[in-house]
Order: structure tokens, then C-alpha cells, then sequence
């Protein structure tokens, strides 16, 4: 995994979106075994702390699951990592709603524009 | 911990003494051969040459004294005061070990240079008895038979200020280094330091050697002979200076323990 | 118990406080930036923890005990400066420290050697400023310490090795050791850290974690360091 770290956000936080992102995307399939603490921290640069506390935060929100003596592994659950995926594209769009009504358009304009970048893609493959 | 100490301090100096020793060792053995040569030789010049060689070794027992007192000198400031200072002075020792490493070590190099010597004039001796059947070790080991009769304890109180002067000499050289340390002009002020020290031990010295000599204790009625004199000047000697180093050594503790002067 | 734990500890110099009053805990598992401007005490902190320096007044514990050959043999210190012997080769002076300190392990100092190439019999004077300083590393952190102190260990390194350094320290993590890191290249070393202290002319400044801070300021440690030493400068 590439890891590039923003200045302004804890990093521990940071894993753990990048994380989410691998999973929801399949980049990271499900069931897959996760390194070790010590290895994921060497390679992303980052204190072995913080690294733990992130794997936690994934534990919690059962996108990763630990068992035992095997180590750390991507959540084989499919619902779960719908809804974890689920609530990603959520806030994406939060976010695109709260950037587009900072612009100024209302809710019919938004819908518009996306009918009509939708009609220049189709356009576009045809 | 002071084994340990011994050990790697042994191997510090043992890169610069052994070879030392060597080539003293071999200068003498060249010299020695040169002198039976030169009982062979008409030859002028080659006369000269090999006379050359022998003195070349007096000029090596010289340089040999002085380079051993230098190489002891450098180690302890070095690994002192220097950069491995924070090497040294961070090792699980305490600085009575790391102190008294250094002091015996010292010792047994300055012994090693004066038994070598000394053997190497013995070995000269020799060489000159083989020489025309100049029987020069007889009359040397009957005179110095002769002497340790009549000297008896004066030779082991003798052979004590030795080790107690080497003892002494080296403490204060590691007081004077110890003290100088704590200025920023560390070299200079050890130098100052040393020869301040030199005058303390000179006055000690002689305060308590001249009355020592009034004192009706030791007036020479009560001393029948010469020998029982000295035998007791030496030891007061000795005692002092004992009691000299002694102070020596501590000072060095202190500015060691307290006044670490390494940045 | 914190392995590192400073009492009013005081170390004036004259008239000049190099440490004024500083109270710090570090406790085990933690990677703690000392982070300051030059001239600020932070290496006159590490060698009062050392034992390199007397405090004028206060202490330092470390593991609860006073400077001393026990916590001496607890501590492994890379100083700010090479001071490696220079007659010695790394062959040498991996037995020597092996004799030294029970928790050496010659075997990794062995492994960390040939895997930068580094060769053995090669004497310090012969070796390169940078090769010094790898070696010096490999060897502090060879130890199994309680505390490691690593006085400006990316200073005036390349940036390969100063990589190499970093994630040298990770991978020697230790649950039950601490690692104080000082250092004024904050932006370098702060994804290492657990928590940051900053120092100022003797007296601590702030002290919290790496997270809480850019929690709470939504920068990095570097910048609000920046902005904090500015008031300073400016006061």
C-alpha cells in the first residue's frame, strides 16, 4: 500500500480511511490476512501506537477481525463491508452537496448538472 | 566491571606499547651484535657505524620512557575527555573502576618498559663479559649481592617507592588532566595544573623530609648507622606520598563524578 | 513506574539556566519527541539522564533510580557526535559492547552491518562521516534498553539514511522500552512519534500527544512548533 499522510489530520485517523477505502474497494479482498503491526507500521513510516490504535477503530467498525494466534484479517462478511462502503459514498456526497451549495445551486439545479454530465458520458461512449 | 575495564584498556595500549617494546627489544639485539662485531673490526668506519648502533638503542631506552608516559598520557585523555569520553562515561561502571583501570593498567606498562630495560642492559652486560673474556656480570652480581646484604629492608622499602612514586607520578598526572578539564582551555590548564602539583608535592615534600632530619627521633644519635637513616627517611617518604596520592586520588573522583566537562 | 521521570530538575550555569524547573514522565512504549530550537537544553536534559552531568538542583529518575552504573547498564544513548573510538573496527567494537551490556545482541548488530554493506574489518578513521553514523545507530540500537536516547539522530544525514534511521527505530519497537527522540527536524520525525514535548530556553513548554494535537490545532506538529516558537521569538 502507498502511504501519503495530510498535516493536519491525526495519522491514526488517516490509516484507518485508507484502510476503509482498500476494503470497500476490494483492493484488499475479503478474508485477506493482514502484516503484522510491526511490518505495517515499518512500511507506512508511522509508531507502532498509532498503527494499533487504527487496526482497533477497524475492529470496531468490523472491517478487520483478529484471531488469536493467525493474526489480523480483512472482515469475509459482505454486508458489512457494503454498509462500511455504504457509508463512504454517504459522505462523499455530504461532502459534494456541502461544496456545491457553498457554489450557490439549489437542489433541482444539482440534479440537472448531474443529468447532463450523465447525457455527455453516455454521448461520449456511444 | 574492572576486568572487563583492564581487559579493553590492555587493548587499547597493547597497539602502541607492544610494538614499542619490540623494537627496543630489537635495537637492543642489534646493538648487542654490534658490539661483539666491533671486537672483530680494524675497520674505522664500520667501527663507527656499529658504535652508531649501540648508541641508537641508548637514544631507544630514552624515547622508550618517554613515549610510555605518553601513550598513557593521550589514552587517559582520550578516552576521558575526548569524544569517547561519552562512550566511557556512560558504561555501567562506576568512576572508582573506570579510575583504577586506568591507573593499573599504566602501572603494569610503566613496570613492563623498566623490566625490559632493565633486562636489556643485563643482556648488554652479558654481551660485554663474552667479550674478551671480561667477566663484567660477575662483578655486577657480586656487587649487587654484596648490597642487598647490607641494605636488607632498605631494598624493599626501596622497590616500595618505587611503586608508590610510578603510583604517585601517574595520579597526578590524572588529577592535574582531571582538574584542567573542567575549563574551556582544557590542555592548557591541565598543563598548569600539573606543574601547580608539582609544587605542592615538592613542598609536601621537603615539609616533611627537612624536619624530619631535625626531629630527635630522627637525629642521627639515635641512628647508629646510615642505613637504618635512610631506611627511615624512605618510609616517611613513602608515607607521605601515599598520603599525597591518596588525596590526588580523590580529587580526581571528584571532578570526574561532579564536573564532567564534555561538550 | 515512568523509565524516565524529571523532578524540578534544575541545571544552571552560573548565572545561565540551562534547565529550569522541568517536570517530564515517560513512560514505557512511548516514543517521545523532544522537540526545540538550538540551545534550548534539550541535550543538556539527555546527559543529566545520562549521568554525563550533576543537576544543580531537582532530579532525574530513570526507572525510578538516580543516575548511576544500574541505570546506566538500562540506557542506550546515541550521542550528537561520533565518538566511536577510531582505531577500532565494527568487529571490535561489537564485542566490546557485548562485554559491556548484558542486552546486546551482537547477532542483530551483526545482521544490520551486512545488510548496509557495511564491512567489518573496516576501522572507524577509515569509514565515512555517514558510515560512522550508521554504525554508532546500529550499535545503540542493538541494545535491549529500558530508555533509549537518541540526541539529533537525523541531523546532517542524507535522505536515504535518514529513512533508514527512522524506520530502524520502529522496527526495534519495544513495548516496555521508551525512545526519547531529540530533535529540531520535527517534520521528519513526527509519524514516529507517540507524543511531543517542546523545550524552550530550559523549561518545557507543552507536553501531549501527536494525535491530540493535531486534533485539537488541525495542524501538523511541525507547524503549530512553528507557530508556538514564533510567539517566543517574538515575546
Amino acid at each position: 500500500m502507498e502511504w501519503k499522510f495530510r498535516s493536519d489530520l491525526p495519522i491514526y485517523a488517516q490509516i484507518v480511511e485508507q484502510f476503509r477505502q482498500s476494503i470497500v474497494s476490494g483492493k484488499l479482498s475479503p478474508g485477506q490476512r493482514l502484516e503484522s503491526v510491526r511490518d505495517l507500521s515499518m512500511e507506512a513510516g508511522v509508531n507502532p501506537n498509532t498503527m494499533q490504535r487504527a487496526l482497533q477503530e477497524l475492529e470496531r467498525e468490523g472491517l478487520v477481525y483478529t484471531q488469536r494466534t493467525a493474526g489480523r484479517f480483512v472482515s469475509e462478511d459482505a454486508a458489512v463491508i457494503e454498509r462500511g462502503k455504504r457509508a463512504m459514498a454517504m459522505e462523499k456526497i455530504r461532502e459534494f452537496l456541502s461544496a456545491m451549495n457553498s457554489l450557490g445551486y439549489s437542489r433541482e439545479e444539482i440534479l440537472s448538472l448531474l443529468s447532463e454530465e450523465k447525457e455527455e458520458e453516455n454521448n461520449a461512449d456511444s | 566491571m574492572l576486568g572487563k575495564l583492564l581487559k579493553h584498556e590492555f587493548r587499547a595500549t597493547a597497539r602502541m606499547m607492544l610494538p614499542m617494546l619490540a623494537v627496543l627489544f630489537g635495537l637492543n639485539l642489534l646493538a648487542d651484535a654490534s658490539m661483539l662485531l666491533a671486537e672483530h673490526t680494524r675497520e674505522g668506519f664500520l667501527a663507527f657505524l656499529l658504535a652508531l648502533i649501540v648508541g641508537l638503542f641508548f637514544v631507544g631506552v630514552i624515547v622508550a620512557v618517554v613515549m610510555t608516559l605518553v601513550v598513557l598520557t593521550l589514552r587517559f585523555y582520550r578516552n576521558f575527555f575526548g569524544d569517547e569520553g561519552y562512550v566511557t562515561f556512560t558504561l555501567p561502571a562506576t568512576v572508582h573502576e573506570q579510575l583504577w583501570a586506568k591507573l593499573l593498567a599504566a602501572l603494569v606498562w610503566f613496570f613492563a618498559t623498566m623490566l625490559e630495560i632493565a633486562l636489556c642492559f643485563g643482556l648488554m652486560g652479558l654481551t660485554l663479559s663474552l667479550m674478551q673474556g671480561f667477566d663484567f656480570s660477575g662483578i655486577v652480581w657480586d656487587n649487587l649481592r654484596e648490597a642487598l646484604r647490607q641494605f636488607g629492608t632498605l631494598g624493599l622499602d626501596s622497590l616500595f617507592a618505587m611503586l608508590i612514586g610510578t603510583l604517585v607520578m601517574l595520579l597526578q598526572l590524572y588529577a592535574a588532566m582531571s582538574l584542567g578539564q573542567m575549563f574551556s582551555k582544557k590542555v592548557l590548564m591541565s598543563v598548569v595544573f600539573f606543574f601547580a602539583l608539582n609544587l605542592v608535592a615538592s613542598i609536601l615534600g621537603s615539609a616533611v623530609t627537612v624536619p624530619a632530619l631535625f626531629h630527635p627521633v630522627v637525629s642521627p644519635q639515635s641512628y647508629p648507622d646510615a642505613v637504618r637513616l635512610f631506611s627511615h627517611l624512605i618510609r616517611s617518604n613513602n608515607f607521605t606520598q601515599l598520603v599525597f596520592g591518596v588525596a590526588l586520588y580523590f580529587c580526581s573522583v571528584l571532578c570526574l563524578k561532579k564536573r564532567l566537562n564534555l561538550a | 513506574m515512568p523509565i524516565l521521570e524529571c523532578r524540578m530538575l534544575t541545571k544552571r550555569y552560573g548565572e545561565l539556566a540551562a534547565l529550569d524547573g522541568v517536570n517530564l514522565a515517560v513512560e514505557a512504549g512511548h516514543v517521545v519527541g523532544l522537540l526545540g530550537p538550538n540551545g534550548s537544553g534539550k541535550t543538556t536534559l539527555i546527559k543529566l539522564a545520562n549521568g554525563l552531568l550533576s543537576p544543580t538542583s531537582g532530579e532525574v529518575l530513570i526507572g525510578g533510580k538516580l543516575p548511576g552504573p544500574e541505570t546506566k547498564r538500562l540506557v542506550s544513548y546515541l550521542p550528537d557526535r561520533c565518538c566511536l573510538p577510531d582505531w577500532m573496527n565494527s568487529e571490535q567494537l561489537i564485542d566490546f559492547y557485548s562485554d559491556f551490556y548484558e542486552d546486546f545482541d551482537a547477532a542483530r548488530a551483526g545482521e544490520m552491518l551486512s545488510h548496509l554493506k557495511i564491512d567489518a574489518k573496516m576501522r572507524v578513521r577509515a569509514m565515512s562521516k555517514g558510515t560512522r553514523e550508521k554504525v554508532q545507530l546500529i550499535l545503540v540500537m542493538s541494545r535491549r534498553a529500558k530508555l533509549y536516547l537518541l540526541d539529533e539522530p537525523i541531523g546532517g544525514v542524507d535522505p536515504a539514511t535518514r529513512d533508514y534511521i527512522l524506520e530502524t527505530i520502529i522496527r526495534n519497537y519495544d513495548p516496555e522500552a521508551a525512545v526519547v527522540i531529540s530533535t529540531h527536524l520535527i517534520a521528519d520525525v513526527e509519524p514516529i512519534l507517540d507524543e511531543a514535548v517542546f523545550i524552550n530556553n530550559g523549561r518545557v513548554v507543552l507536553q501531549k500527544s501527536v494525535d491530540e494535537l493535531r486534533a485539537e490545532s488541525g495542524k501538523s506538529v511541525d507547524e503549530t512548533f512553528r507557530e508556538v516558537f514564533r510567539c517566543w521569538e517574538n515575546s
